[in-house]
């Protein structure tokens, strides 16, 4: 794996606030990586930095071993901008075909190109249609396959899924997940959920610092592990009890009345899980959802 | 993988290919170019042609329809320009289409891809609006069609020259803004504020009145009442204009947050 994104104490001012703090990181090509933080954290500021659409006030950035905005990148670094639209005068497989050519395709080809990232996000028949005529979920849809024309390396997506339905956030989910192979996808969003199923390596920004302890592969492993078990019916204190005097089991945290962190050694007992699930059936109890692992929330908020 | 410089130009044209497309391609150009044409039939027939019969001979000016032409076009293209040139950047800036753009194509291929562009499809209608006076001329006296094939020629260039650095003035302040009405605004600002004020200032302090040169556009009073032969005399007036301007613009294009 090599280095693919590297900022080096990139801050950025706007008058008198700081929205990036000496931010510095590196990141590796393969798996999605999630950006994360609460609002005004500097997650669109990082962003905007990375694709050269603002400058920052000190620090350095390589995308790829080159700076961003450098021609070196066209083709190579893509992204969907936040709330970026269209030009309203040209139907949007016209405007692809544009982007497409700019990227060096010819003109047939480009067309071919533009049609094709805009069947991957299920818009085939909306491709004559002006950007006026389409729903705000399709106008992120078509803003989504612009980022996905040609091959590129690099792709920034800022909250792809908002304000989408979910079949076509479900779509978007595969897709990145099918391109992911070829493609180091940077994604912002506020569905942890979403980040937990694609993501590996999560960065958290808050109030626009990078906190180091987040940064952090959502599949570690160390001797503790930790099991999430979401009940049907709430039975807090019995099921607490229980599993409780299970051997290996370290603690159960329960976040909320029907939901549960089990913390037990990996190493002791790595089935405890089918230990749980017999123990359940034996009950007579519903559950839901049993995962390994800590959620992203609780990694994030609750280590 | 294309070099820089091939690259620029690769994408220049690609842009300007593009924007010939909004204005040649679709039906919202068409309906301006609709009106475009409307608008030069009353130009043409009312006044162009009326006041061609009026001018004297001996100015240095063959054919009086050029020449009628000329006075005309000199105050009307730059006026249009101010107009159809406005939105280069502006809209597609605060509507964050520029940011799909920088993914792809350099800020200067974009800036100077844009003004070219701009550039060219009034050199178009310029071309065109020509070519009809020198129609009608021909069709009053075919013995001039030498002379004012001429004529054209020479209007046609200062018209470029003249259209440089005012159009430049527009891809700036698309810059600076975020709506074509804006940018309108500010060039009215410009030509009427800034000369008053350079006017005002130099009443008092003659070697003020210089600085009216960097206003585009200053020297038409005097260009109009040339003769043909020496139209061009002035050329490096807007041209240093334009120079100077598409610096200050490309400085701002790399600079400007999308």
């Amino acid at each position: 794996m090599s280095s693919i994104i590297r900022c080096k104490n990139i801050s950025k001012r706007f008058g008198s606030s700081l929205a990036l703090d000496k931010v510095s990181f590196e990141l590796d090509s393969g798996a999605p990586i999630a950006l994360v933080g609460p609002n005004g954290a500097g997650k669109t500021t990082l962003f905007s930095l990375l694709c050269a659409y603002i400058h920052p006030s000190s620090g350095s950035i390589s995308l790829l071993g080159h700076k961003p905005g450098s021609s070196k990148l066209f083709g190579q670094v893509s992204a969907l901008p936040q709330d970026a639209q269209l030009d309203p005068s040209f139907t949007i497989h016209k405007q692809l075909s544009l982007y497409a050519r700019l990227q060096g395709y010819g003109s047939k080809a480009a067309k071919i190109e533009a049609s094709r990232v805009l069947e991957l996000m299920q818009l085939t028949n909306a491709m004559t249609s002006m950007p006026s005529s389409l729903s705000h979920g399709m106008r992120k849809r078509v803003a989504i396959a612009q980022a996905l024309i040609g091959k590129p390396k690099l792709v920034f997506l800022d909250e792809p899924t908002a304000g989408l339905d979910p079949e076509n956030a479900r779509n978007i989910r595969q897709q990145i997940s099918f391109l992911s192979d070829s493609t180091t996808f940077v994604i912002s969003s506020h569905n942890l959920q979403e980040l937990e199923q694609l993501c590996e390596t999560v960065l958290l920004l808050e109030r626009g610092q990078l906190l180091q302890k987040t940064q952090v592969k959502i599949k570690s492993k160390t001797q503790w592990d930790f099991l999430t078990l979401l009940m049907n019916d709430p039975q807090s204190q019995e099921v607490q009890a229980t599993f409780q005097d299970l051997s290996n089991v370290e603690s159960i945290t329960s976040k909320n009345k029907n939901e549960f962190v089990i913390k037990y050694n990996h190493e002791k007992a790595p089935d405890l899980d089918q230990q749980l699930l017999k123990m359940l059936s034996e009950k007579g109890w519903s559950y839901r959802q049993l995962t390994r692992g800590k959620t992203l929330e609780d990694q994030l908020f609750n280590s | 993988m294309l070099s820089s410089p091939v690259q620029f130009l690769r994408s220049m044209w690609i842009i300007i290919h593009f924007e010939f497309s909004r204005v040649f391609l679709s039906a919202r150009g068409w309906m301006y170019l609709f009106t475009f044409g409307l608008l030069w039939y009353f130009v043409l027939n009312y006044w162009v042609l009326s006041i061609a019969s009026l001018i004297p001979q001996d100015i240095g000016w063959p054919v009086p329809e050029l020449n009628s032409y000329w006075r005309v076009a000199l105050y009307l293209f730059p006026g249009l320009c101010l107009v159809i040139t406005a939105n280069q950047t502006c809209s597609d800036r605060s509507r964050g289409t520029l940011r799909f753009l920088v993914l792809r194509a350099s800020r200067d291929s974009i800036f100077f891809g844009r003004f070219i562009s701009q550039l060219l499809i009034q050199m178009v209608l310029v071309l065109t609006t020509a070519a009809s006076v020198l129609i009608m001329a021909v069709m009053h006296d075919a013995s001039v069609m030498g002379a004012g094939l001429e004529s054209a020629v020479i209007i046609v260039t200062n018209l470029f020259v003249v259209l440089i650095p005012i159009t430049a003035m527009m891809s700036l302040l698309s810059l600076t803004v975020n709506s074509t009405r804006q940018v309108m605004v500010l060039a009215a600002l410009i030509w009427v504020l800034a000369s008053a004020v350079i006017q005002g200032i130099s009443h008092y302090f003659p070697f003020f009145e210089v600085f009216e040169l960097i206003i585009p556009g200053r020297q038409l009073s005097a260009l109009s009442n040339l003769p043909q032969a020496e139209t061009l005399s002035l050329a490096y007036v807007p041209l240093l204009q334009g120079l100077v301007l598409l610096v200050v613009g490309r400085f701002l294009m790399q600079r400007t947050s999308l």
